[in-house]
């Protein structure tokens, strides 16, 4: 971009910003409507002041810990030691190298398959799996299904991603109890970007998580009665998360790695670029230095520009500012960048509107009712670059 | 170590809650309606939801009033909540006929604004603390679910430290700690997981 | 900061209960004027939900008493109680002192009433005596706008704003604990709540006052919480917006108001 138009979308930017009269964190980019925000006096935001406290904590001690349960878990001699929820992204990516060549555990990686895997992840996968050597299964629900929970999740949350999250969480979890795993070992821990939880505390990925976090206040049982009773409630069962008590009766623990070890994201991408192979890709919405971040997921760009609809921000400003806060980019050279990526339509938002057979226009109603005050809901005017696998998509999701 | 505790179970009351809470925590709690049931337990709630009163007259309607009235100053650990605490005193403006367990020289007294009216307590809201108290809880997790229109002042506090909170112009007295009594104004079993790490510590004691 | 009066403000999700009329069993809503919605899912699955986000309190209505008789609203009480650990208030065709107690025996904090008012509140007096004025919530359902459609609004009493004044000096006398004021003509409406009505009931009680009805947006809240309402009670908000519950509250807190986080 020349340096004209870098200037000029800076001031769009700023203008923006101002007109929404949004407020931002004087350290970071993330406004207040970020979920589980605050504000200090000096108007540094809670994310930036929970991310030092990654430094207090004992790494060490905790690596111990996580030894100690390894252990454990190797004594009691199942058929395998634990389950590593698998997409193929970095953490998962990572995760799973570190708890194949350091923990030395004997994994059954369980990918929830959503239905929009782009084909360089895929490919990623196939390289990742065979160079660990290790037992995978996948598990894809009925397309039809997916693409009802996507509209109502859409309509009732301005979000199109129920059954993404709430499949992730619960299929490694369902898995577990059908084949008695004792142990469920997750990627980043939650504090990573958001409050839910405090950095010190040791979080598990159970019920409480996922009422919290997955399900965006929706379980299984409530979709089925949103779906209007359409589907059978036996076909919602691959979203639902196990019960407490089903859980504590097999004793299954299941937790982040990123409980136990210090999570440093650049670093951990350039281990699985040279120790596996995996390559990153670029993604919409996403600038090209963080070519590792998020290319899993076709829908991707339409997801962050939900996102930015309705709150004001997207990918580039939660990229841009984990950078501020491990200090490798400035607040300003982030200004610049998210006014570049953000406010843009992805170019693959026709796509998705007729794949859930809706009109853009419909779509705007529905997410002017989610809009976060004081954010107004600006619609972005200029459409983003054509992604390199776009006909691939086409081909994989309008199968009619 | 996980004990038995006991629950009195009180018609006025909402023992059940209080059981459920404790179930959830892992213990193996038990409804109490025979006074010859109340030295089995290491640890023993008085419950109460309702009045001054009704609490007291169900103890004695259960022929109970008497056994747990006997029981201060003995290794049985007991723990008063909401009306529950109240009982231990003399007596209430509630319900003032009523003599309560006396175990302590304190009057329930009529929660009033500046202006003298009535007022209810209801609601989530913070203990202070007096001066260091033996529960390290009380101390951490300093918000709590109240609802109740009648108090103990704090200046009135059987221990020299006791938690606190205050109310329009009242002192309420949130906790405290005597001998083999401890007593909470505010119900743990609905205060979430503040609520529910009191009630663990009191098991553990 | 010790403040004279430091209670700190409620957010109380409304689980509303119906029955669905495709599966003919209790299911939960959401209304508009209260007439049924939308049905939003199973109200256990929605306590443990407010339950898991840390909710100050939870009300549960049963909006068909006709056709949910106590027996069976007992029973979906008990399985939300089972997993909560706050403050449960159950309302819907509490009549007499004997369904009363029936929810209290559950181990549940307080009852909403609001029709018994008219029909008994000799039997409303008597639940007081026993369970103490902190155990009841007086509900008062009003038409705030202009135009009467009082008419359209089957089996519930709605009062005209007037007719306000009356009821809550009544429901005072009757010794009930807190005041819920609903106006009806926004229901559902995510408009924002009634402030002016609001506002007038402030100035005649010391009561702590619940709203509900309408509210749509965070300034929604504020507006409400910063006028002096003790709480607010909210239906249709956590059903359709992409806003938790801690979300909101930190998003209040921002704002200054007092709330839990």
């Amino acid at each position: 971009m020349s340096s004209l138009a870098a200037s000029i979308s800076i001031i769009v930017y700023n203008l923006i910003m101002v007109n929404s009269r949004l407020l931002q964190c004087t350290r970071c980019l993330l406004p207040q409507t970020h979920e589980t925000i605050g504000y200090d006096e000096s108007g540094v935001c809670s994310v930036c002041l929970n991310y030092n406290e990654k430094d207090k904590i004992d790494w060490q001690f905790r690596q111990k810990e996580l030894f100690k349960i390894v252990e454990e878990v190797k004594g009691l001699e199942r058929d395998y030691d634990c389950i590593v929820p698998f997409s193929g992204g970095k953490d998962s990516t990572f995760s799973l190298c570190y708890i194949v060549k350091t923990l030395k555990l004997r994994p059954l990686v369980a990918s929830f398959d959503h239905g929009f895997y782009r084909a360089g992840l895929l490919e990623n996968r196939n390289k990742v799996l065979k160079r660990l050597g290790v037992d995978f299964i996948s598990f894809t629900p009925n397309w039809n299904l997916v693409k009802a929970l996507m509209l109502t999740s859409l309509r009732d949350r301005g979000d199109l991603c129920w059954h993404c999250h709430t499949g992730v969480s619960a299929f490694p979890m369902r898995t577990a109890i059908e084949k008695h795993i004792p142990l469920v070992i997750w990627g980043e821990s939650s504090t990573e970007y958001t409050n839910y939880y405090r950095t010190e505390q040791f979080h598990e990925i159970d019920e409480e998580l996922y009422n919290r976090i997955a399900n965006l206040g929706i379980s299984a049982k409530d979709m089925f009665v949103r779906l209007d009773e359409r589907f059978q409630k036996r076909e919602l069962l691959p979203f639902e998360f196990p019960s407490q008590s089903e859980i504590k009766r097999q004793g299954i623990r299941s937790f982040p790695l990123g409980n136990y070890i210090k999570w440093d994201t650049k670093s951990q991408v350039r281990t699985i670029k040279d120790e596996l192979g995996w390559k990153g890709d670029n993604v919409e919405g996403v600038p090209e230095n963080y070519d590792y971040e998020k290319i899993e997921c076709m829908m991707q760009g339409v997801r962050d520009y939900l996102k930015y609809r309705k709150r004001g921000y997207a990918r580039a400003t939660h990229l841009t500012s984990i950078d501020i806060r491990n200090g490798s980019l400035t607040r300003p050279e982030a200004l610049e960048i998210v006014s570049r990526y953000e406010n843009v339509k992805p170019y693959s938002l026709p796509l998705f509107l007729d794949l859930l057979e809706i009109s853009e226009a419909e779509l705007d109603e529905i997410i002017s009712a989610h809009v976060i005050e004081p954010w107004g809901g600006a619609v972005p005017v200029r459409i983003g670059e054509k992604p390199n696998d776009y006909e691939s998509w086409v081909s994989k999701l309008l199968i009619d | 170590m996980k004990g038995l505790v006991g629950i009195l179970a009180l018609k006025s009351s909402n023992y059940k809650s209080i059981m459920r809470a404790f179930s959830h925590l892992g213990y193996i709690p038990s409804a109490i309606i025979k006074p010859k049931e109340i030295s089995v337990f290491s640890h023993i709630v008085i419950p109460g939801v309702s009045t001054f009163g009704s609490v007291v007259n169900e103890l004695h309607e259960l022929d109970l009033f008497y056994d747990i009235q006997n029981l201060i100053g003995t290794e049985t650990k007991v723990l008063g909540l909401c009306a529950g605490m109240q009982i231990m005193g003399t007596g209430s403006a509630e319900n003032p006929q009523v003599v309560g367990l006396s175990w302590f020289n304190y009057q329930v007294q009529t929660l009033n604004n500046p202006e003298g009216q009535r007022v209810f307590h209801t609601g989530w809201n913070s203990t202070l603390n007096s001066s260091d108290l033996k529960s390290k809880e009380l101390q951490e997790c300093g918000v709590f679910y109240f609802n109740h229109s009648f108090f103990v002042c704090a200046s009135d506090s059987p221990s020299k430290t006791f938690t606190f909170t205050p109310f329009m112009n009242n002192r309420v007295l949130s906790s405290f700690q005597h001998l083999n009594i401890r007593g909470i104004q505010f119900h743990p079993e609905k205060s979430q997981i503040s609520g529910l790490s009191i009630l663990n510590d009191f098991a553990q004691w | 900061m010790v403040e004279l009066n430091s209670i700190y403000k409620r957010i109380i999700p409304k689980i509303l209960v119906s029955t669905h009329h495709k599966s003919l069993t209790p299911q939960a809503l959401t209304t508009k004027f209260y007439e049924p919605f939308r049905f939003i899912g199973e109200p256990e699955s929605q306590a443990l939900i407010f339950q898991s986000n840390g909710a100050d309190e939870l009300f549960l209505v049963n909006l068909s008493p006709k056709s949910i008789a106590h027996s069976s609203f007992r029973r979906i009480v008990e399985n939300v109680n089972r997993n909560i650990f706050m403050p449960l208030a159950v309302g819907g065709g509490i009549f007499t002192y004997d369904s009363a107690s029936g929810y209290f025996d559950l181990g549940i904090e307080k009852i909403v009433v609001e029709r018994i008012f008219e029909t008994s509140p000799k039997e409303l007096i008597k639940v007081i005596s026993t369970f103490g004025s902190q155990s009841v919530v007086g509900s008062c359902s009003f038409w705030g706008d202009e135009a009467s459609f009082l008419g359209e609004v089957k089996q519930r009493s709605v009062l005209r704003p007037e007719s306000l004044v009356e009821r809550v000096k009544f429901m005072e006398d009757c010794g009930v604990g807190e005041l819920l004021l609903n106006d009806v003509s926004r229901d559902g409406t995510r408009k924002g709540s009634n402030l002016s009505v609001l506002h007038e009931v402030l100035g005649m009680t010391k009561l702590p006052i619940i709203d509900s009805c309408g509210f749509g947006k965070t300034s929604d809240f504020i507006a409400s919480l910063s006028l002096g309402s003790s709480a607010v009670a909210v239906g249709t908000y956590f059903a359709f917006v992409d806003q938790s519950f801690l979300q909101l509250r930190g998003q209040l807190s921002n704002h200054g108001i007092r709330v839990r986080m």
